[in-house]
């Protein structure tokens, strides 16, 4: 007869055994769900611009429905007094296929805002995942809606946003997720009251399990976050231009390539960046990318975009994540143009974007005071920028001596020659950014070898400089790119060379087709309108930014002045501070500057020009 | 004459040492490596899985050092022997086919001709030494051959992949280092419990 004791040792072996068959079977079922969960279809290259996921998922789809309700984190998101939504108060735009229905699981595709790219993709990694997250595709902040004074305007995808606060909404967001009151029950009971569609038993199981690892995960990753980079902002402060400069519509894109690629603060950095317009990227209209041409691949200039935003290494190698890149970056290349091309680049084809005229057919624009205008630009920016015939024909560039050229530096005091703000060329580490990002992403053997040769150069030289800690910076560097050597030694799909990136100190001279998608102006939005960009108006060293309208007349968004003790309205309610860094509204004094064209020929001269640039 | 190893039928103790821990491993695999934070799942199974067959290869190197040859191998030898060799075989199976795409020139080019050719070798002279685990209680003869075989290219591999080229400390080193001194332990048992000469 069996002791107690031998009972007790057997049923214990019965329950590991048991727990082992258990645990086979789920890693089973599970493995066998991301096969079907990670199934996708190539999306086309405009559905990729606008829909497709770019690795940048970080929240349940659920929680994004019911996140603006008070009981759940309505409360994080609130700023200013004219407080609305999250969707209209950061400057998302509404999806243009909305059938007005309630936003559900089911519904995301036509009722989410414009830019919200859903997937079955896990948040960092992008393995497959039971549930929908949401991240954002390229049309999120590439996309604009021309409101005016007479009434909404139709969405168009491909311009840089001239709403969207994502800065602050990130903050926001990093407070409603850590905030301790926040649980999966709470997400799911606001989600049910909505009435939508129920869910089965087991999806409700699978989607508690993988809530409660996301909140889990995601304070850790934000926990850690704010012990390297500082306490998000909140509330009021999220419209504070001190605390969280960019506003809408711009982003501190170098402050996140220091923190992504250099793994560092960048609290410094006030290097602040308009959303740019993603028109005609082909090789022969913008053979580099950015304001300051230092990328020279317009795949790179995707994805780079992508990585700065968030988007890690590995999940970059995602195979639907890398379609998407590629083909939202393709669909870039003839974006605008307005003849399909004879030799397209890389296959990709044509996607018209509206005129001025087409926009605005109730402004109509006048052919002799155009004709007039053409004659004044191509004085005084042909050279840079080249033009677009009368006609409206494809964008040429015969007589532009300094098209596809570094605006330098003067040597004097190192400011741009065109006196522009400064800051986004002589910020911290510009100098070293390059090779910090080339080395992210690690090539083939061979590759490789000449990516370690290079990290072991730079700590060669900064030791000659001094500069002890630099080195130890870039010998880190070797140790990643070994480890992710291991991860992708075929080289990972997104690998690219040194000369990709460059770091020329300066403005580049890039075409300006659709000038009346790219305002706000300059590369860092600093002026409103082209009137003021063309100097025929001051230009306003403080304006409100927000939710502006359009304003065809002046050819640019409106933008109110705030108010003598510097509030703004509530549809504006971010204040644009031309003395902050990174927010100069000087420079470009082209044709001339403000003083010097109050003549009523010069006025004349201006007025043209304007009607001129309303055609291209 | 060798003696025959143990029965083919493992007992529910057997089971309970190897399948239940190993059903349980194979979940914190599967699983864990969505969690960890280089985000990475992909490698981080391959990592895994490796792990995994160390934590069975130890108990099962030790056995075969200190039996082999003189008295029957037991179940509990063949069932952490095949759970660490299944476990190899799905690691082997991510990096060769996930990792490197079934790229065999590849392979030889990122880990060199003799890692490369080492790790082939380990593969097939491990599976099928346990095939014949399960195939044949006899393990004289080219079985015994084969056997031995495996288990030193095994232990060769463990020390070299997970001690001699890891960080001192790290979680694999320490595994790896582990079972070498387990192993070295039951060289030296096998040794001092030496028939004496006749």
């Amino acid at each position: 007869m069996a002791r107690p004791l031998d009972k007790l040792i057997r049923w214990g072996q019965i329950v590991v055994v048991g727990l082992g068959a258990i645990g086979i079977l789920l890693a089973l079922l599970w493995l066998n769900g991301e096969r079907r969960w990670g199934r996708w279809e190539p999306l086309s290259d405009r559905d990729a611009f606008v829909h497709g996921a770019l690795g940048l998922e970080i929240v349940p789809l659920k929680y994004v429905i019911v996140m603006g309700e008070d009981d759940v984190s309505g409360s994080f998101f609130r700023r200013g007094e004219g407080y609305r939504s999250w969707i209209d108060d950061y400057g998302f735009l509404p999806n243009p296929d909305s059938t007005g229905a309630t936003l559900c699981l089911e519904t995301a595709a036509t009722e989410a805002p414009v830019g919200v790219a859903v997937s079955h993709h896990l948040p960092a990694s992008a393995s497959p995942s039971p549930i929908p997250f949401v991240g954002f595709s390229c049309a999120a902040c590439h996309s604009v809606k021309l409101d005016t004074t007479d009434g909404p305007g139709p969405v168009l995808y491909g311009p840089g946003s001239i709403s969207l606060d994502l800065i602050a909404w990130g903050d926001a967001l990093k407070n409603a997720v850590s905030d301790p009151n926040l649980t999966v029950k709470k997400i799911q009971d606001a989600y049910d009251e909505l009435g939508c569609e129920e869910q089965g038993f087991v999806e409700k199981m699978l989607e508690t399990a993988v809530l409660n690892l996301w909140l889990t995960g995601l304070r850790g990753v934000f926990l850690d976050g704010t012990k390297r980079f500082g306490l998000p902002y909140a509330g009021d402060e999220l419209l504070d231009p001190h605390l969280v400069p960019p506003g809408p519509s711009r982003t501190r894109p170098f402050r996140s390539i220091v923190r992504v690629a250099m793994e560092m603060p960048g609290a410094t950095n006030r290097a602040l960046s308009k959303v740019p317009a993603a028109f005609e990227q082909n090789h022969l209209m913008r053979d580099r990318s950015q304001y300051d041409g230092s990328i020279g691949d317009y795949v790179v200039r995707s994805l780079i975009a992508a990585y700065t935003s968030g988007a890690q290494v590995p999940a970059l190698a995602n195979p639907a994540i890398e379609h998407n890149v590629r083909a939202s970056a393709r669909h870039t290349l003839y974006l605008g143009s307005v003849s399909e091309p004879a030799d397209p680049q890389d296959g990709a084809t044509r996607t018209p974007v509206p005129t001025f005229a087409e926009s605005f057919p109730g402004v109509p624009i006048d052919p002799a005071l155009a004709a007039a205008g053409l004659e004044v630009y191509m004085l005084y920016c042909n050279d840079c920028h080249g033009y677009r015939p009368l006609d409206g024909g494809e964008w040429r560039w015969d007589g532009a001596r300094w098209f596809h050229q570094v605006s330098w530096l003067d040597p004097a005091d190192g400011t741009p020659t065109i006196d522009t703000d400064g800051e986004r060329i002589h910020f911290r580490y510009n100098d070293v950014l390059t090779l910090a990002m080339q080395t992210a992403f690690p090539g083939d053997v061979e590759q490789r070898k000449a990516q370690l040769d290079a990290l072991k150069a730079a700590q060669e030289r900064a030791v000659a400089d001094g500069k002890g800690m630099e080195a130890a910076l870039w010998k880190s560097f070797e140790k990643r790119l070994d480890t992710r050597r291991r991860m992708f030694p075929l080289g990972h799909p997104f690998y690219f060379g040194p000369e990709v990136l460059r770091d020329d100190k300066g403005y580049y001279n890039n075409p300006i087709p659709r000038a009346y998608l790219r305002s706000p102006y300059l590369h860092h939005g600093a002026v409103p309108n082209m009137r003021q960009l063309i100097n025929l108006d001051p230009r306003p060293e403080r304006f409100c930014r927000g939710r502006n309208l359009y304003d065809p007349g002046s050819m640019g968004i409106v933008a109110p002045a705030p108010d003598p003790a510097g509030r703004c309205p509530d549809e504006t309610p971010f204040l644009y501070d031309g003395s902050l860094p990174g927010n100069s509204v000087r420079g470009h004094d082209f044709p001339w500057p403000y003083e010097e064209g109050r003549s009523p020929e010069r006025t004349r001269q201006l007025e043209a020009l304007l009607e001129y640039l309303r055609t291209v | 004459m060798t003696p025959l190893d143990e029965s083919r039928s493992p007992t529910l103790a057997q089971l309970a040492w190897t399948f239940g821990p190993f059903g349980i491993l194979t979940l914190a695999v599967v699983l864990g490596a969505i969690a960890l934070p280089n985000a990475n799942v992909t490698y981080n199974r391959a990592v895994g899985w490796i792990w995994v067959s160390i934590v069975f290869a130890a108990p099962a190197l030790v056995i075969w050092t200190v039996g082999a040859y003189r008295r029957p191998l037991s179940n509990l030898w063949r069932l952490s022997w095949t759970f660490s060799a299944v476990a190899y075989l799905l690691h082997f199976w991510i990096t060769q086919f996930r990792i490197y795409q079934g790229d065999v020139g590849a392979v030889f080019a990122n880990q060199g001709t003799v890692v490369a050719l080492s790790n082939y070798l380990v593969t097939v002279v491990w599976t099928l030494d346990v095939v014949l685990a399960w195939a044949t209680r006899r393990p004289d003869g080219w079985i015994g051959w084969v056997r031995t075989a495996s288990h030193l290219l095994v232990f060769v591999s463990i020390v070299t992949s997970s001690v001699a080229f890891r960080p001192v400390f790290s979680p694999v080193w320490l595994l790896g280092l582990a079972t070498a001194i387990a192993v070295v332990g039951a060289a030296l048992v096998r040794w001092l419990g030496r028939p004496a000469p006749a």
